[in-house]
C-alpha cells in the first residue's frame, strides 16, 4: 500500500522534526518546510495528502496559506491541519479563533498537543 | 572547502537586538546558576539562548535576552561577567535547520565564519537546528558567509533572504506567551543514555581547527547528538562539548586525536543526554528556572544545558538519567518520553 505523503510547515524546526518523527513512526512520508512561501512552493512541487500547517509563520502565515488552497480547484481537497499556540492561553497576539476558523481548515488544533492526539486527527482525514 | 558542493539545509532564520553575556561563577555546590534563571524569571526576563557548563568547581554560562531586558538583567550579575568592559555585548543569534545531527554542518559553518572572520560568541545544538551566537556587527557578513557552504530553499542568495526578512519582525515581537499553567506543557521529552561525551579546551583561536574535527567526523564520527561551545575563563579559551553514541567513541576518539598536537587538549566521559521543545519555549521567560529547580531538588548534576530555538537539550552522567526524566516530567507537563537509541 501506497505510503501517505504529509507535508509540515512550521518555523519552529525542532517542531518540525517532532511531528516527523511521529509521522514516520506510523509509516508515512514527510515533506517539511520552514515558512508558508517554501509550503506554498513544495505543495506545488508535490501533492501532498495531507498539510499540517502552523499558523505564525513569516513571508506567509498559516491562515492565508490555508484560505489559498481552500480556494483553487486543484488543491481544496487537500485536507489542511491547522496548529497553533494562538488561543486563550496567549493574551497578546494579533491572531484569533476567528480567524482560524474562517479559512476553512479540515481541524484546527490548539498548541500544545500530543503526537498522539495529532495521529488521531491526522488519520481520520486520510 | 571551496571545491565542496552546498550543503542543501532547510532554511535559517536570525533573531536579532539581543545581548550576550558570558559569565562565571566558581566554587558552587549543588544547582549552578539556579538563582541567576530565578531572578530573571522573576523579572520576566525571557532568554531565548542558553549556554551551561559545569567543569569541575566552575559553571561557566553564556546568556543571551532581548535588548528590551538589558535594565532587567544586566543588573543580576555585574560582579560575575568575562566581557571585556564587563558589559552584555549586541550581538544575533543565527540559526541553520535541519542538522540531521551531522558534523558536517557545524564543521562547514565553523570553518566559513573562520576565513569570514567572525569569531561566534558561543553556539549550540537544539534537536534540529544549529544555533550561533554573532556579535550585532557581524550580522550581515555572517548572512553572506553562510551561502558558501549551504544552500537553502527557497533562499537563493543573501538578497533573497534579506527581502524575506520585511514585515516579518512586527510578526515576532508582537507575540509574547504568558501562560498560567501550573506545569508548562511540552511536545515530548526524548533521551539517550548510551553517548559519549567529548570535552575540547581550545584557544578561541583554534576554532578553524574544531570545525575541521567536526567534519572529519561525518563518515564514521557516528550522528552528533549534542554540541555546545562554552565560554571559559580566562575568556580567552573555549570548550566545545560533542557528544556522539558510544559505539562512535574510537572513531570519534581518532579525529581528536589527529588533532591534538596543535594545541589543544581533550577529555571524554560517559553521558546521557535529555532534549525536549514545547510551545514558546523560545519567547516565554522561566522555562529554566524551573529545569534547574527540579534537578536541585532531585540532587541532580547537570554536565551541560544549552537552551536554544524553542527546545531544551542537556546532559547528566548516564546513571543520573533515569531520575532526570522523572524530575523533568514532575516540573513539565510531558505527554511523551521516548528513549532514542544511540
Amino acid at each position: 500500500m501506497a505510503k501517505h505523503y504529509i507535508l509540515v510547515v512550521d518555523d519552529d524546526p525542532d517542531l518540525v522534526e517532532t511531528v516527523a518523527m511521529m509521522l514516520e513512526s506510523k509509516g508515512c512520508e514527510v515533506g517539511r518546510a520552514y515558512d508558508g512561501v517554501e509550503g506554498e512552493e513544495s505543495i506545488k512541487q508535490r501533492r501532498p495528502d495531507l498539510v499540517i500547517l502552523d499558523v505564525m509563520m513569516p513571508r506567509k502565515d498559516g491562515y492565508v496559506l490555508c484560505a489559498e488552497l481552500k480556494s483553487k480547484d486543484e488543491t481544496k481537497d487537500i485536507p489542511v491541519v491547522l496548529l497553533t499556540a494562538v488561543g486563550e492561553a496567549v493574551p497578546t497576539t494579533t491572531y484569533t479563533h476567528r480567524d482560524g476558523m474562517s479559512t476553512e481548515a479540515d481541524d484546527y488544533i490548539p498548541k500544545p498537543i500530543d503526537t498522539e492526539g495529532l495521529w488521531k486527527v491526522v488519520s481520520g482525514l486520510l | 572547502m571551496g571545491t565542496c558542493a552546498p550543503l542543501s539545509l532547510g532554511g535559517f532564520k536570525i533573531l536579532d537586538q539581543v545581548l550576550w553575556t558570558p559569565l562565571a561563577e566558581n566554587g558552587l555546590d549543588g544547582s549552578p546558576g539556579r538563582e541567576f534563571c530565578s531572578l530573571l524569571s522573576t523579572r520576566e526576563v525571557n532568554l531565548p539562548f542558553l549556554t551551561l557548563e559545569r567543569s569541575g568547581p566552575q559553571t561557566c554560562w553564556n546568556i543571551v535576552f532581548g535588548s528590551q531586558d538589558a535594565s532587567h538583567a544586566g543588573a543580576i550579575f555585574p560582579d560575575h561577567i568575562l566581557c571585556e568592559g564587563g558589559a552584555p555585548m549586541p550581538g544575533a543569534v543565527l540559526s541553520l535547520f535541519p542538522h540531521r545531527n551531522d558534523p558536517i554542518v557545524a564543521g562547514r559553518l565553523i570553518q566559513a565564519f573562520a576565513r569570514a572572520g567572525i569569531w561566534p560568541y558561543v553556539l549550540a545544538y537544539s534537536p534540529s537546528a544549529l544555533s550561533v551566537v554573532v556579535p550585532a556587527a557581524a550580522v550581515a557578513q555572517a548572512t553572506e558567509a553562510i551561502f558558501g557552504p549551504f544552500c537553502f530553499g527557497t533562499f537563493h542568495t543573501p538578497v533573497d533572504w534579506r527581502l524575506a526578512q520585511q514585515g516579518k519582525e512586527a510578526l515576532f515581537k508582537e507575540v509574547v506567551a504568558s501562560f498560567s499553567e501550573k506545569r508548562p506543557k511540552v511536545y515530548g521529552l526524548r533521551w539517550s543514555d548510551n553517548l559519549r561525551l567529548f570535552i575540547l579546551d581550545l584557544e578561541k583561536a583554534t576554532m578553524p581547527l574544531a570545525g575541521r574535527i567536526l567534519e572529519a567526523l561525518a563518515p564514521s564520527g557516528g550522528p552528533l547528538h549534542f554540541l555546545m561551545s562554552s565560554l571559559s575563563d580566562p575568556a580567552s579559551r573555549t570548550r566545545l562539548l560533542i557528544a556522539v553514541p558510544e559505539e562512535a567513541r574510537f572513531a570519534c576518539s581518532a579525529a581528536i586525536g589527529r588533532g591534538a598536537d596543535q594545541g589543544f587538549s581533550a577529555t571524554s566521559r560517559p553521558a546521557a543526554l535529555f532534549t525536549m521543545n514545547g510551545p514558546h519555549f523560545g519567547d516565554r521567560f522561566g522555562i529554566t528556572s524551573i529545569l534547574l529547580q527540579g534537578f536541585e531538588e532531585a540532587g541532580l548534576h547537570l554536565i551541560a544545558l544549552n537552551c536554544s530555538v524553542a527546545s531544551i537539550t542537556g546532559l547528566v552522567a548516564p546513571e543520573e538519567a533515569d531520575r532526570a526524566v522523572s524530575a523533568i516530567t514532575h516540573c513539565f507537563e510531558v505527554p511523551a518520553v521516548i528513549k532514542l537509541s544511540a
